[in-house]
């Protein structure tokens, strides 16, 4: 049960909420999953009139305010259109109207394909108070334990990367059981990160140049077994998915040129 | 806290919690077209409201977050255009579009849908069909399969455009024979809107005539529903859609265990909780055994249930009810109840039920065996069916094939969950107002439950929000009408989206091997099937679906020459309890899962024979004029007797379909398998043919009456249970089709155990053909009475004319001699002028057949051979229902029950670890298809006519379940050679067997 609502009307006036001695208080995006917390006791800090719903981009990249909503985000002009269509996948109308980039990064799972690509782009979350500067890639693993700050306020990713990602799921929408999305820089940083299981997606890879893509998968995905598939389907598939998304940066680059 | 909403425009200042989900408090302030579908997390949007002109959904919304925002619900759209004196501007466009095209059937998700297509059409008027399905993509329905809901927002985006567009009606009559040389006529809406061809010709289905009929005004039209434009306004029309002061809400507190004893239980913290009612346990109730399956008198299935018992025996089991002010303090006093519990090991595994040593789930003293169940065993039911002789027939054979096959449980999940409130009236009656699709049973089995005479229960039946079988359960009426006695108070109790899956009913798993014995010509010479069916933790329907099982799906393939006249068929099953959630009735009552295996085993030996599918398949079917083989040897335990099929259909649903999916140009064409650019890609193309029932033979029973008002419309008042199929529409069209009159001018009221006559419910594809023959009884002897009156009032004008040859036409009653009566002023005349009578009359109907409907069924599939993802890419189905009365709702049926079967097909299953724990709990896990995921879908109507129908009608709702699964199965089989012998199709088991040389999976 939920104690107290709370609507601050700026990222500094959420903080003093979020910091107040003795107060079991949690930030709220878009609601979709706080909202429905039986466990009680605590109250919710509502951040629609913080300021954080804004996309920018600068000569690195885009950055996107904690409180962009999904739709937002997916509908950007700038936006890589593998974003929008992860999107498409991963939430229906209603939902990406509702929920908001950081909430879904703090409440996802590992069947995500946004957060499975903002992985494999590197991206980089920004915590308020001090501005601290984390990689999703460090972040995820440890998320729900030591928070790099109080509030996710921004994250941002380059935007000069090749970008591509396949799946498999029981159906078109459904939640994939494997992903693999890789992201290619102009200097040939290759980055391949996988999903569809356990509670995050992880790097498989991170290096110069594709060679090794599908060794590299097979193996972040030995163990990957739970009751959706066994590890050895989703470390052999994982591997076949990787050099897909390889092989259409490929083919892009060669149309490019 | 205090807030201020702004909701459809007007302020709202309110007291809230501040957990308070915007959804209750949208409900509470009256706004009932906002439906709660059970779900937690947001996943069947069917409470979707517009914030800020943008759908979200209000159960994942606090209100609190709400203020300062602008709600929209359905309630600020358009009304009916006549208040009396007062003239409306009517429906909104959108509103008139989803009644036009049929978009709504039980019209639950129907309001949401509105909202998203107004949010859509507010940001383009040329929406694409995929804007349009991505659009509608968080709303999930599961009874129209999208095509028409997508058709009404395509045709509402073209009127508000300012374009023509046709009636939905107009473009195809009955009597048309589809031709397969001729371009397809676009009905509805014109192409410019950039819609796409997949959905743009469906709104009224393909119709291929047989037997030629005489126009008809009403019967063959697609009428709209008689209840859409409530529907679509959002009317409180649904069970719990109702507010009664002092109503408490109920909560069950469900077992954690698969399998245990309850060796105590304390409720006396829960009681003391502020806010709490009532707690009851097994201890406060009388100990009563029963079936919570909603069947005729006596029920054909083991008494085997308490409302609440010592023992659990399975995850999800009922320990306790509570009743309390709010939901929050009766969820806090299930916290406070403790218990103490024996774990006892659980039976999991249908194959070990009837081991030694394994455990018993039922060994309590009450239970009532029926025919051959034995509890001591852990076995349900048992069949053994013997036709001709099978031991003979395989020794004629030149090949025997055999395989095992495996279908999962699977769950109904109709939107709307099981919801009823109960209440004692003035007269100390109670009355339980329930989402059930079996009214009568409802009252005459809770009746010794409760210790209260039938006679002080009524039972009404409101809208239902959809029910596939899940709802033809005595299911939770029970739980609220023992806290309404308990308390004096009413009491409401709603199922979450949670409870629906570990709880209520599913889908009868089984394991089914077949043998068949073949000549080398094709002919199949014996056929023999055992299923081991498992029913869960109690005997639900265990009988009966099991036998449907072998009934319908062994029917089918008699055999050819002289096996055709005497053909040799067994089908033996034994249905076995386990701790898992019950199984009971779903939507194909069994045949599902017999045509998975037949229809596989079929393709297997074809293909192995080297023989056509089609042409092996047809050469054994069935044939008009013969016998159902099993009507002589089987009939739900009472004595069978002989039964005569004289429509079939399926050679014509075969060619129909076959030229829709282009079949003669993919099947068999190396090229067209491939996918250029994609060479891990496979296409494939796949058959089935099935067959289905029409009502139960000597037992299925529904009653109809018919009254005259004084301006010449008619009330009609029927026991049959419209669940949102469209049966109220058109038991109307048949009572307006034999009394001449528009169907505007039939008020039906249906499902009321004080007002409407008895009807067994809403199972076994029944309504159209029980029940709708039942009504023209009625309308027959109401007409017969509207002649006679025209006739005296011609008499006393001095025109002499026999009754008999008077006409009813266009609301008027016509003598030969070119004379009328308005009904009006017969109506006039019979109630105040002279002679005064009620024109009404009361009749019911029984059949001694079940026509089978028989469809073929085809499906094309893209396979990916790297990791065996399949994707349906287009379902065709040309079906035999006989005359459709209403292709409109027909067609929905089709296209909604193809849907369901799409997922039985591919993608949904009920999982459990080795504690008994369900894997799926919500419609996150459990994935049912999305607008925006569909395939092509494509209805045919091949009409014959059924003697035994007063318009030829045969059944249409189930079969549409039972081949799209096989037709996936053999597409496969096609596209990459992986022979499934389980479902769904998942992807680890197609790459499991493409990376080894087993092709058999």
């Amino acid at each position: 049960m939920i104690g107290e609502y709370f609507r601050p009307k700026s990222v500094d006036e959420a903080l003093a909420l979020l910091t107040e001695a003795g107060k079991d208080r949690l930030p709220m995006g878009g609601g979709t999953s706080l909202s429905r917390q039986q466990a009680g006791g605590f109250d919710v800090v509502d951040l629609q009139q913080v300021g954080l719903a804004t996309i920018t981009e600068n000569a690195q990249g885009m950055i996107a305010g904690a409180m962009v909503r999904l739709d937002t985000l997916m509908t950007h002009e700038k936006a890589h259109p593998e974003i929008g269509r992860a999107i498409r996948i991963d939430a229906s109308e209603n939902m990406r109207n509702m929920a908001t980039l950081g909430g879904w990064l703090l409440s996802g799972d590992g069947r995500s394909i946004l957060t499975t690509i903002l992985l494999a782009l590197d991206a980089k979350l920004t915590w308020a108070p001090g501005k601290v500067q984390v990689r999703l890639g460090d972040w995820l693993p440890l998320r729900g334990q030591n928070q790099p700050g109080v509030l996710l306020t921004e994250i941002g990713w380059q935007t000069g990367s090749q970008l591509a990602f396949d799946y498999v799921a029981r159906s078109p929408k459904d939640r994939p059981i494997v992903i693999a999305a890789v992201a290619r820089w102009g200097s040939g940083r290759t980055r391949v990160a996988l999903g569809g299981f356990g509670q995050a997606p992880i790097i498989a890879m991170d290096g110069m140049g594709s060679d090794g893509v599908d060794i590299a998968s097979r193996d972040a995905y030995f163990e990957a077994e739970d009751q959706w598939a066994s590890a050895e389907y989703r470390r052999e598939v994982a591997a076949r998915l990787a050099l897909r998304c390889v092989t259409r940066l490929n083919a892009i680059k060669e149309s490019e040129a | 806290m205090k807030i201020t909403l702004n909701i459809n425009q007007q302020e709202y200042p309110l007291y809230i919690t501040a957990g308070e989900r915007l959804l209750d408090t949208l409900r509470r302030l009256g706004f009932f077209s906002v439906k709660y579908g059970g779900c937690e997390k947001g996943e069947c949007g069917a409470c979707a409201v517009l914030f800020d002109g943008r759908p979200v959904n209000s159960c994942t919304m606090l209100t609190a977050q709400a203020e300062g925002h602008m709600i929209q619900t359905v309630e600020s759209l358009g009304e009916h255009p006549e208040q009396g004196w007062k003239r409306t501007e009517g429906l909104h466009v959108i509103q008139e579009a989803f009644v036009e095209t049929g978009a709504i059937q039980c019209g639950y998700c129907t309001p949401a849908m509105v909202l998203v297509a107004k949010a859509l059409l507010e940001k383009t008027l040329t929406p694409s069909e995929a804007e349009v399905r991505e659009a509608l993509s968080g709303v999930l329905c599961r009874c129209t399969g999208y095509v028409k809901p997508v058709q009404a927002v395509l045709r509402a985006a073209a009127i508000l455009r300012g374009e023509h567009v046709n009636p939905v009606d107009e473009p195809i009559e009955i009597g048309d024979v589809f031709d397969f040389d001729r371009e397809p006529e676009v009905g509805g809406t014109p192409l410019t809107s950039g819609a796409g061809m997949m959905t743009e010709t469906k709104v009224f289905p393909k119709l291929k005539v047989v037997d030629e009929l005489s126009p008809m005004k009403t019967v063959g039209h697609g009428e709209p529903k008689v209840d859409a434009i409530k529907l679509v306004q959002g009317k409180p029309a649904f069970a719990a859609d109702f507010e009664r002061r002092d109503m408490l809400v109920a909560k069950v507190l469900r077992s954690p265990h698969a399998h245990a004893l309850i060796k105590a239980i304390d409720t006396t913290e829960a009681e003391a909780l502020p806010g709490v009612a009532a707690v009851l346990t097994w201890k406060d109730l009388p100990r009563v055994v029963y079936s919570s399956a909603g069947q005729s008198h006596p029920i054909p299935g083991p008494l085997d249930m308490f409302s609440l018992d010592k023992k659990v025996r399975f995850v999800g089991d009922r320990v306790a009810f509570v009743a309390a002010e709010t939901a929050e303090i009766a969820e806090a006093a299930l916290k406070l109840i403790k218990v103490t519990y024996d774990v006892l090991p659980p039976l999991l595994d249908p194959r070990n039920a009837m081991d030694e040593g394994a455990p018993i789930i039922h060994d309590e003293e009450e239970y009532v065996n029926f025919a051959d169940s034995a509890p001591s065993r852990n076995l349900a039911a048992e069949l053994r069916v013997d036709i001709g002789d099978v031991e003979q027939g395989f020794a004629e054979a030149d090949r025997i094939f055999e395989a095992e096959y495996v279908v999962p449980k699977v769950q109904q999940s109709h939107i709307e969950p099981h919801v009823v409130v109960t209440y004692w009236d003035a007269d100390d009656r109670l009355v339980i107002r329930t989402s059930t699709q079996v009214p009568f049973h409802v009252r005459r089995q809770l009746a010794p439950v409760l210790d209260l005479p039938i006679k002080r229960i009524r039972v009404i039946k409101p809208r239902i929000g959809g029910g596939f079988g899940g709802k033809q359960e005595v299911l939770i009426e029970d739980v609220a009408a023992h806290l309404t006695i308990a308390t004096g108070r009413p009491v409401i109790y709603e199922m979450t989206r949670e409870e629906e899956f570990i709880s209520a009913r599913t889908r009868h798993p089984m394991r089914i091997r077949l043998k068949t014995g073949i000549k080398q010509d094709g002919t199949i010479t014996a056929n023999e099937m055992y299923c081991l069916s498992d029913t869960g933790a109690y005997g639900c329907h265990a009988l009966t679906v099991t036998g449907n099982t072998g009934h319908k799906a062994m029917a089918l393939y008699v055999g050819d020459g002289p096996y055709r006249q005497q053909p040799n068929i067994r089908f033996y099953a034994d249905v076995v309890y386990t701790n898992t959630v019950p199984s009971g009735a779903y939507r194909g009552y069994g045949v599902p899962q017999g045509f998975w295996p037949v229809e596989r085993h079929m393709e297997t030996i074809a293909r192995e024979l080297g023989m056509d599918p089609i042409a092996f398949r047809l050469k054994n079917a069935l044939r008009s004029g013969e016998l159902h083989p099993f009507s002589t040897a089987w009939s739900e335990g009472r004595e069978p007797k002989p039964e005569t099929i004289y429509t079939i259909g399926l050679e014509e649903c075969v060619n129909q379909g076959r030229m829709a999916i282009d079949w003669d140009q993919k099947f068999g064409n190396p090229e067209w398998h491939t996918v250029p650019g994609s060479e891990y890609l496979r296409k494939g193309i796949g058959v089935a043919m099935v067959m289905q029932g029409t009502a139960i033979p000597y037992l299925d029973m529904g009653g109809a009456s018919i009254k005259m008002n004084d301006d010449g419309s008619f009330n009609l008042l029927v026991g049959a249970t419209d669940l949102g199929t469209g049966s109220d529409t058109v038991l109307g069209q048949m009572a307006a089709e034999t009394l001449g009159v528009p169907l505007e001018d039939i008020l039906v009221y249906s499902s009321d155990t004080d007002f409407t006559p008895f009807d067994k419910g809403a199972y076994a594809s029944s309504t159209t053909y029980i029940s709708g023959t039942a009504v023209v009884k009625a309308a027959e002897k109401v007409a017969e009475q509207v002649r006679e009156r025209a006739a005296l009032m011609f008499a006393e004008k001095g025109l002499q004319v026999d009754p008999l040859i008077i006409e009813l036409v266009d609301r008027k009653a016509i003598a030969p001699s070119g004379d009328t009566y308005s009904f009006e002023e017969i109506a006039l005349h019979a109630l105040h002028e002279s002679d005064q009578t009620q024109i009404m009359a009361v009749a019911s109907h029984m059949s001694p057949v079940a026509p089978p409907p028989f469809a073929a069924q085809f499906a094309e599939v893209t396979v990916d051979i790297e990791t065996g993802m399949v994707t349906v890419d287009q379902l065709v189905m040309a079906v035999d229902s006989g005359v459709i009365i209403n292709p409109i709702t027909a067609s929905g049926q089709i296209e909604g029950g193809m849907t369901q079967a799409l997922g039985y097909a591919v993608s949904e299953e009920m999982v459990y670890d080795e504690m008994g724990q369900p894997r799926e709990r919500d419609f996150v896990d459990y994935h049912i298809f999305r607008a925006d995921e569909m395939p092509e879908l494509t209805t045919i109507f091949v009409e014959t006519y059924e003697p035994s129908h007063p318009f030829g009608a045969k059944a249409v709702a189930e079969i549409p379940m039972d081949g799209v699964a096989p037709a996936v199965g053999n597409a496969i089989l096609d596209a990459c050679g992986v022979s499934l012998h389980s479902i769904p199709a998942l992807p680890e088991k197609i790459w499991r067997s493409l990376s080894t040389s087993e092709r058999e999976v």
